[in-house]
């Protein structure tokens, strides 16, 4: 049908279920029931008086073992059956029932309380033994002995209910005892591990000794019943319960129907003494062949256990040792890795370490070592390289003495770094120099290192700033090509340089170079640096020029290295220096107002420089040219003979000092030489110049050295 | 040519002009004198030596002209010496005994 729904599909498909477990069920109860019954035949055939006093009532055993191995739902046929059994021994219906309801309960609560304290029925622990002995059997079968002796006096009258119910309770306990293990062993053979022939064979052999054995023990007058202990020993111990259950059994039953005809030991002997000792036979069968069994089993269990466990860690072992095997080759295989790779990168650090250290060297070995000594111009020079590994690189500065006094001013940054800048920088530096000399004017010499940088194969950019003072004029020339403005710092007007900018250096095919002037009053100070100075990661360029401009104005440094080292140290990163930085100031030194004062080398190349500032300090107190002119010569001749004869091979200086007094120039020129007397030093065109062109000459010689003084009067002011 | 001094030469109206722009000491009197003879070796016969354009002359300087004069007396040339009345190294050369061997005059013309 189309409406049938799903609940009722359920339910068709449940019911055979339910109903097939039903039928199950009844049948096993069926079975039990009819099981029990044939056992109270047995236990009734099996009484020693008239079917009343029965020694083993195996009922019990069979029931205990029902519930225990099929459920408690197995009741009914219990209960069925026993009436069944009574009903026709007993009075009437009621004892019947009565005595069927006994027979019934004692299993139960057997059952439950054997549940309760976690029995198993393997019977394979001593706890299980003892449970089954002294709770299922022993206990229980009170309830039984009590209810089934009262009904039975009740009924008939009769006196002795302690005998009725000692009879009683003790045949019930022996039915547990003798029956209920066997039947508890029956599953076993299924659920446990199944048996090998040989020992189906010895079971057999043990089942038939012990008949043979009981049989004639309970045959013989001699009290041998004992003797069949160690067969039940063996069976035991070689079987467990699948081999005791039965021999005790099959013991049991045949003691058991030995006394009860009168044969053997039980020959000729009151009820009591047969119940006793069947009893205690019965009892002791039980007692050793299921105590044994059970420790056995357990023995044997704690053997497998222990066997299982060293299995276990045997396997535990071996798998950690492979685990632990496996650990340690990655850990070698990773240790050589990073062995590897830590050699890789010494040797990468060491050869950036080494092309640094070159470049550096090499930048180092270019730059001026020292700062020409000019008489009348300091100048400082500062040079930091990058920290970082090949950031050194173009950076460079230069100072060239030029003709007619001229001093050219260089600093330059190839972009770029290692020694390929270096390199590059190198040749430009060469280059300025050698354009310098030839035609020191800045945009000759723009122009031509232009050329120079579009014909070389220099791919980097360079910036370069040339600058060109001219100590007579007091002016410097600026040309720069894309480098950082040059810093005028002077008392009033501290500012950059502009004008004279281009592109940097052969950036464009063609570039007209213009040149700015500016003028550098003596006592002002000109910076030119590269833009590591000014630029940093975290800071603009224009932020910087700001900074730079501010601390050169913030204070005045008489001392240019201090100021260069001021401004380093204010202005440069500290820790790490990302860009090399190059450094160089120059300041000519303020003459007028008071005397010259010049010590240098008593040599030939210091000639020019001490006539040079002697010239600059005439003209800037104002003395005439020609005066000046003519002050010079006198002063360069008498510089002339110092250093032609006054110091022979050994090093000296010379002292040339210079004062206007009273409208005349007093000049002093000294050395620490051998006295000769002038004439005697071949100059004497030298002293005749010196005397001419001087209004008084004086020479002092001493074993210290030579003075000769000069004085001559000149004109001062805006006379020509 | 030197650091301080250049030396740059013509001929003009049959004479060799030899002209010294800077300034002649110690350290370049005798390369300028070498300069001058290199190119006084033509055959011009006279060689006049322009210091108009040169701002210092000291001894040094004016011996290199003595000695210059002598070489080319044995060569059959004439030295002369071009100085302006305002130049800062008349008054040395006139000290010197240099005019009386060597004619001195104020401009090439």
């Amino acid at each position: 049908m189309a409406e049938r729904t799903e609940g009722s599909w359920a339910s068709t498909a449940h019911r055979p279920r339910l109903t097939a477990d039903l039928g199950r069920t009844a049948a096993a109860a069926v079975l039990v029931g009819a099981a029990y019954y044939l056992g109270a035949r047995l236990g009734l055939s099996l009484s020693l008086v008239e079917r009343n006093v029965t020694p083993l009532w195996p009922p019990s055993g069979i029931a205990l073992a029902a519930f225990l191995i099929l459920g408690r739902r197995m009741w009914p046929g219990v209960a069925l059956a026993a009436l069944a059994v009574n009903l026709p021994i007993s009075t009437g219906p009621v004892p019947a029932l009565l005595t069927a309801l006994g027979n019934t309960l004692a299993p139960l609560v057997a059952s439950i309380v054997l549940e309760r304290i976690g029995f198993r029925r393997q019977l394979d622990r001593l706890r299980d033994a003892l449970a089954i002995v002294f709770l299922g059997a022993l206990a229980s079968m009170t309830i039984s002995a009590t209810i089934g002796a009262t009904t039975l006096m009740a009924s008939k009258g009769t006196r002795g209910l302690a005998g009725a119910w000692a009879v009683w309770w003790t045949g019930d306990a022996m039915g547990v005892l003798a029956v209920a293990p066997f039947l508890l062993c029956i599953p076993l053979f299924w659920e446990l591990e199944p048996w090998p022939v040989a020992r189906w064979l010895e079971a057999g052999i043990i089942l038939v000794l012990t008949i043979v054995l009981v049989s004639w023990t309970t045959r013989t007058d001699v009290q041998l019943l004992f003797l069949v202990l160690p067969l039940l020993g063996w069976a035991s111990w070689r079987l467990q319960l699948r081999g005791a259950a039965p021999a005790a059994l099959t013991a049991s039953l045949i003691a058991t129907w030995s006394a009860t005809r009168d044969l053997g030991p039980f020959e000729g002997k009151s009820l009591l003494e047969k119940m006793l000792t069947l009893q205690a036979f019965n009892a002791t069968v039980a007692l050793t062949s299921f105590f044994l069994a059970a420790l056995v089993t357990e023995r044997i269990g704690f053997a497998r256990a222990l066997m299982a466990a060293a299995a276990d860690l045997e396997v535990r072992v071996k798998d950690r040792t492979a685990e632990l095997e496996a650990t340690t080759d990655r850990l070698r295989r990773e240790t050589d890795q990073r062995q590897e790779t830590q050699q890789q990168l010494t040797r990468e650090e060491a050869r950036t370490r080494r092309e640094h250290q070159i470049a550096e060297t090499l930048q180092r070995s270019l730059l001026p070592n020292r700062m020409p000594e000019i008489p009348g111009l300091v100048v400082a020079a500062r040079y930091v390289p990058a920290t970082a590994d090949l950031h050194v690189g173009g950076d460079w500065y230069d100072v060239i003495q030029l003709r007619a006094g001229l001093i050219g001013l260089v600093i330059g940054d190839v972009a770029g770094h290692g020694l390929q800048a270096a390199a590059a920088m190198t040749q430009l530096r060469m280059a300025v120099r050698a354009y310098a000399i030839h035609d020191p004017s800045p945009v000759t010499v723009m122009s031509r290192l232009h050329e120079l940088a579009r014909e070389l194969p220099m791919a980097e950019m360079v910036t370069l700033l040339y600058v060109l003072y001219d100590p007579d004029t007091g002016t410097v020339r600026i040309a720069n090509a894309g480098h950082p403005p040059a810093l005028l710092i002077d008392d009033g007007s501290t500012q950059y340089l502009d004008g004279g900018l281009a592109p940097p250096l052969g950036v464009l095919a063609h570039w007209d170079y213009a040149e700015a002037t500016h003028r550098l009053p003596p006592g002002a100070t000109l910076l030119l640096y590269t833009d590591g100075l000014v630029e940093k990661r975290t800071l603009s360029i224009q932020d910087g020029l700001d900074r730079l401009l501010a601390e050169a104005q913030g204070s005045e440094w008489a001392d240019l290295d201090a100021l260069c080292d001021h401004l380093l140290s204010t202005l440069a990163e500290t820790g790490k220096v990302a860009d090399d930085i190059a450094l160089i100031a120059l300041r000519p030194l303020a003459l007028a107002g008071t005397p010259l004062s010049l010590d240098v080398p008593a040599e030939a190349r210091m000639l020019f420089q001490v006539r040079h500032a002697l010239r600059r300090w005439l003209r800037e107190s104002g003395v005439n040219a020609r005066d000046a002119g003519e002050i010079a010569i006198a002063c360069g001749e008498a510089c002339s003979n110092v250093v032609r004869h006054a110091y022979g091979a050994s090093p000296g200086d010379m002292h040339v000092e210079a004062r206007l007094v009273d409208g005349s120039v007093e000049l002093t020129v000294r050395d620490e030489g051998q006295w000769r007397r002038p004439a005697d030093r071949g100059g004497g065109l030298g002293l005749t110049l010196i005397h001419g062109l001087s209004d008084s000459v004086d020479i002092d010689s001493d074993p210290e050295g030579t003075t000769i003084y000069m004085r001559r009067h000149v004109a001062v002011g805006d006379e020509k | 040519m030197t650091a301080y001094a250049e030396v740059d030469a013509w001929t003009s109206k049959g004479v060799q002009v030899v002209r010294i722009s800077g300034e002649v000491d110690l350290t370049n009197a005798a390369e300028v004198r070498e300069v001058i003879s290199r190119i006084a070796s033509v055959d011009e016969s006279v060689i006049a030596v322009d210091l108009t354009e040169t701002a210092y002359l000291d001894s040094s300087g004016i011996a290199m002209l003595f000695r210059l004069a002598e070489r080319l007396t044995q060569s059959r040339q004439e030295l002369r010496i071009v100085v302006p009345p305002d130049s800062p190294i008349r008054a040395a050369l006139e000290l010197t005994d240099l005019p009386r061997t060597i004619p001195v005059q104020h401009s090439l013309e």
